[in-house]
């Protein structure tokens, strides 16, 4: 593990309702944590956080508390996207920068208190990938190493729905990482079964997957998700008709998400770890 | 179109296979689903695909043996069969002045040669057969349409002869070889001498016959030295008019009383041989119909041939084939 994996921290604009002591601002108030207001003692019956100066101040000569804010524990979920078009090769291997990004988050929510899930799918939720939610680093390597050397067999991306299934209940930080070499009806039913939690989707793009194809040349390409066999007579003008379709499919993916995600994160060919940091904690870059 | 080989013929259903399967090495790609198909490229592997089956079929029918049935066909061409009935007498070594060539002078033989290759050349539609005689006769080729034997066949007729000239035996050989020749083409004999000799008399008997049964064109292409006897004018005064005195006169006047078409040209000049060549070529213009023979043609150089092309056409698609992976330790290890 690198040091810059070690760095990476996340934040969220919202507050949790989780009752387990954690790092997260939370509607629990308590005895610790960020001051939050000043209530009669009988509504926080805490001796221990008298405030002198408040009770003596107050006109109706009640004793006054301190009330400070609760931090709680989150629960993070890791959705990856193990369809065959992940198991694409270019730059990078999809696959393991997302256990490199899995493995990141998971250290992220141990340092944090929070519990940690990982839920690869494909057509169906991958059962034997899944790591339920917990706080145990072990479980979290464990699982992340059994991603990282797993070779896609399966089309189709319809198990989010089963994994989104999975992770209801509370409201939860959920990294949605894919490809997004989705239909738009794919990612607005993902969408949409997510809407609840705080989604951050992250794209993972391989500049060779497109960008990078040559000018001239027969390629002779099989779709990884539907196994249909195309042979292109690659030139400029067509290269450039594809980019424009990509181009196309992706602004329909992410304005689908824009509805109910956070801003969709690309990750391209290698993973800026300062950049996802900065996106992670202050939701930009 | 038979095959040689045909047991070979039971792999062709592998011709199928690049119709099947891909020729080239396959890439995944991630999802080609938002890129529509494309024209040029559909084309390009429908091209291959062909290309693959008939570098498939050709090699099949290649190893198979392919070839063409030996095979008689029919043509139609104006002219006729004739056969050149060649004097091949010593005295055929000499010039027309009747010397031995020296210098820039033509031999009699060969100026017949010359002339007569240029005849053969010209007639496309002719058959020839050749015959030489001298001390007896020579059957050199039957009646054929090969011009390549033909002009073999005369470019020999200027080796050195022998002594003596049977004519008789001569036209009786020749005469055989229009008879074997059993199509309806018109039938000629030419012959070509620059002498004669008396013909024994049963000889001119059997001759009679034979003319009477076979009628032929016949001509007589007399190639005469200077000073010696001709084969029209009448004897000059003082000699015999005998076959043994005038022998070339007689010769003409047995075939003149042949009752077959007959002429004689005297040619003492090779200007005049040739002169007389062409009025034979205008006198033999027959309307003709021959069958002939095409030998079993092997076309398996051309289904050979078929699959180096369909091959060359895989080859520079495999020219031309990228890939959208990188290379080995290319990649980014994360």
């Amino acid at each position: 593990m690198s040091d810059e994996l070690r760095d990476v921290a996340y934040s969220i604009p919202w507050r949790t309702s989780g009752i387990r002591a954690g790092a997260h601002r939370s509607h629990l108030y308590g005895g610790g944590g960020r001051f939050r207001d000043i209530v009669p003692l009988l509504s926080l019956p805490d001796p221990r956080r008298i405030a002198i100066r408040a009770s003596l101040n107050d006109p109706f000569e009640r004793l006054l508390v301190r009330r400070f804010e609760q931090p709680s524990a989150i629960d993070v979920a890791v959705l990856v996207d193990v369809s065959t078009s992940m198991a694409f090769e270019g730059r990078c291997n999809k696959i393991s920068l997302a256990a490199d990004l899995a493995q990141a988050l998971a250290v992220c929510a141990e340092r944090a208190g929070d519990t940690f899930s990982l839920l690869p799918f494909d057509s169906t939720l991958r059962e034997d990938l899944r790591l339920q939610r917990t706080l145990s680093r072990a479980a979290h390597s464990q699982a992340i190493e059994k991603l990282r050397a797993f070779t896609p067999e399966k089309p189709g991306v319809s198990g989010v729905l089963e994994a989104a299934t999975a992770v209801s209940g509370t409201r939860r930080l959920v990294f949605l990482v894919s490809d997004f070499l989705w239909s738009t009806e794919d990612a607005r039913r993902a969408g949409e079964a997510l809407a609840f939690h705080d989604v951050v989707p992250v794209e993972i793009d391989d500049s060779l997957q497109l960008d990078e194809l040559p000018d001239w040349g027969l390629l002779n390409l099989r779709d990884l998700e539907t196994g249909s066999r195309r042979l292109v007579a690659m030139r400029p003008s067509l290269k450039a008709r594809w980019q424009a379709a990509r181009q196309e499919q992706r602004a329909r993916t992410r304005q689908v998400f824009d509805t109910t995600a956070r801003e969709m994160f690309t990750i391209r060919d290698r993973i800026d770890w300062m950049r996802l940091t900065s996106f992670l904690l202050y939701g930009s870059v | 179109m038979i095959f040689t080989n045909p047991m070979a013929l039971y792999l062709l259903p592998l011709a199928i296979l690049p119709l099947l399967l891909s020729v080239q090495r396959q890439e995944g790609y991630p999802s080609l689903s938002g890129f529509e198909a494309d024209r040029t490229s559909q084309v390009i592997a429908l091209a291959l695909r062909i290309a693959g089956t008939l570098a498939m079929l050709g090699l099949i029918l290649g190893i198979a043996g392919l070839s063409l049935r030996e095979r008689t066909i029919d043509r139609f061409g104006q002219g006729a069969h004739i056969v050149l009935l060649i004097d091949r007498s010593s005295s055929m070594d000499d010039t027309f002045a009747g010397r031995p060539p020296s210098g820039g002078q033509e031999s009699k033989s060969a100026a017949a040669k010359r002339l007569l290759k240029d005849f053969v050349t010209e007639r496309a539609h002719d058959r020839f057969g050749v015959a030489a005689f001298s001390t007896s006769p020579i059957h050199v080729l039957p009646i054929t349409d090969h011009k390549k034997l033909i002009l073999g066949a005369i470019d020999a007729i200027d080796r050195p002869g022998l002594a003596f000239t049977d004519v008789g035996r001569g036209l009786a050989m020749a005469l055989d070889m229009t008879q074997e020749d059993i199509s309806q083409a018109s039938r000629a004999i030419v012959l070509v001498s620059d002498g004669a000799a008396v013909i024994a008399r049963r000889v001119q008997e059997s001759l009679r016959a034979e003319f009477a049964r076979q009628p032929v064109h016949l001509y007589w292409l007399y190639l005469r030295t200077q000073g010696t006897n001709g084969i029209f004018e009448p004897p000059p005064p003082g000699v015999d008019d005998i076959p043994q005195v005038l022998p070339e006169r007689h010769l003409n006047m047995f075939l003149q009383g042949l009752h077959v078409p007959y002429r004689a040209f005297e040619a003492e000049s090779p200007e005049a041989v040739k002169a007389a060549i062409t009025e034979i070529g205008k006198l033999e213009q027959t309307p003709i119909v021959y069958s002939e023979r095409v030998p079993q043609y092997d076309l398996s150089r051309w289904a050979y041939s078929l699959a180096a092309l369909g091959m060359g056409v895989l080859l520079a698609a495999k020219f031309f084939e990228r890939s959208v992976t990188p290379k080995r330790g290319d990649a980014h290890a994360a």
